[in-house]
């Protein structure tokens, strides 16, 4: 059984936030505009976390983070759902119930990342968005939480090809819209269950590290470190 | 009576009525197709197959709705017209730019995504397994309506030893 899992490589991301717009576009994110974004209300189910306070003047180091839903073997959010609409999946991916869920919001209080988003709002797309939107996933509606899926559906369209063509899904057939769109191939995604993929032989290099390691979320998104 | 209480009972009586009526009438929104297609006469005499109309049923998530073409493949305008009204309208449209404006009656809720390429094709499905009356029907369904319910899927799925995680089918 595989086992999906990226590799965020952060000496190789140059924050173009290309991984940002193909996400948006991907998974049908509207945009909240200026008065909800001051709120803290926006959609990025990829977002870019600012480090900065490093480094002096004149050469501050200001540091950006990719960070997607970490699709946690261990994940909090899953523990306190009281309504089974969030769970991990036997390959390991967290997804979550759109019509199950039905917004009491301890799971993004739960989630140490923050990766999950409550919808305020009946979701909205000006033209000529609207008429461009991703037919393979759902518009989620007002009071419901959402979050990365890892495109869950792109899977399911690789899946349904290798079927009809009557052979085993083949290796970088299914990759997320975030590490196809990455142009500085930062982002690598695949089967960490196999030792042979370069995402496994990467998340075991000695960049490798996983954000907030000490609270045991063990989370499958994994990031490098600068270096050699 | 207390204002409040018989704002109360009136909602209370008028919500019961509405649940009896809703249980009472068949479901979905009514629907009136352009022209009263009879499927018992093209699966049974004719002896076609689904997938001659439906064309898309085992390459697609949509099974897809015939265009006119599809139809005047097998009718000829110049020898049945007139014989019969339902055809008429198939050559109205024929002789006109527009297509023969089907309406969808197997509707699944928003966030439900069913592919008929995954269960013709990798689970080799008869198209019957899931519309056993459909060769019976002398006209349109009068209404949508889901085919389908989660029970039944489930139960297909776990008799198969198929998976069933939710994000198979929801998303």
């Amino acid at each position: 059984m595989a086992k999906w899992g990226m590799v965020i490589d952060l000496d190789r991301c140059t924050a173009c936030q290309g991984c940002v717009t193909a996400c948006q576009a991907e998974n049908n994110l509207p945009p909240t505009g200026a008065v909800e974004a001051d709120r803290g209300r926006n959609y990025t189910w990829m977002e870019m976390i600012p480090f900065s306070g490093e480094g002096e003047h004149p050469k501050p180091i200001e540091r950006l983070l990719p960070r997607p839903c970490l699709h946690c073997d261990n994940p909090p959010c899953v523990k306190v759902c009281p309504v089974g609409a969030t769970f991990k999946n036997e390959e390991g991916i967290v997804g979550q119930i759109f019509s199950r869920c039905i917004g009491c919001r301890y799971c993004t209080t739960a989630c140490p990342y923050t990766a999950r988003y409550f919808n305020w709002s009946t979701p909205k797309w000006p033209a000529p968005m609207s008429d461009h939107l991703n037919p393979d996933v759902s518009i989620r509606p007002k009071g419901v939480v959402e979050k990365c899926t890892l495109c869950h559906h792109r899977l399911q369209n690789a899946r349904d090809q290798a079927r009809a063509e009557n052979r085993p899904l083949r290796s970088g057939e299914y990759v997320t819209a975030c590490a196809e769109a990455c142009p500085a191939g930062a982002m690598v995604f695949g089967d960490m269950s196999n030792p042979e993929s370069e995402v496994s032989k990467l998340a075991h290099s000695r960049r490798a590290f996983k954000l907030l390691e000490d609270l045991g979320t063990d989370p499958k998104v994994i990031y490098l470190r600068e270096g050699d | 009576m207390r204002p409040f209480f018989t704002v109360l009972l009136i909602v209370i009586v008028l919500g019961a009525l509405v649940t009896l009526v809703k249980a009472l009438v068949p479901g979905g929104v009514p629907v009136d197709q352009p022209i009263a297609f009879n499927h018992a006469l093209h699966l049974g005499d004719a002896g076609m197959e689904c997938g001659q109309c439906h064309t898309d049923a085992a390459t697609s998530r949509f099974a897809g709705l015939p265009g006119k073409e599809v139809c005047l493949d097998c009718h000829d305008i110049d020898e049945e017209e007139g014989s019969h009204p339902e055809k008429d309208k198939l050559f109205a449209y024929a002789d006109s730019d527009d297509e023969i404006p089907w309406e969808r009656v197997a509707l699944t809720a928003p966030d439900v995504f069913f592919s008929h390429r995954r269960h013709v094709t990798a689970g080799g499905l008869d198209c019957l397994h899931c519309h056993p009356d459909q060769p019976l029907l002398t006209r349109p369904p009068a209404t949508t309506g889901l085919v389908m319910a989660m029970t039944d899927c489930i139960a297909c799925h776990e008799e198969r030893s198929h998976t069933v995680d939710c994000l198979t089918c929801h998303r």
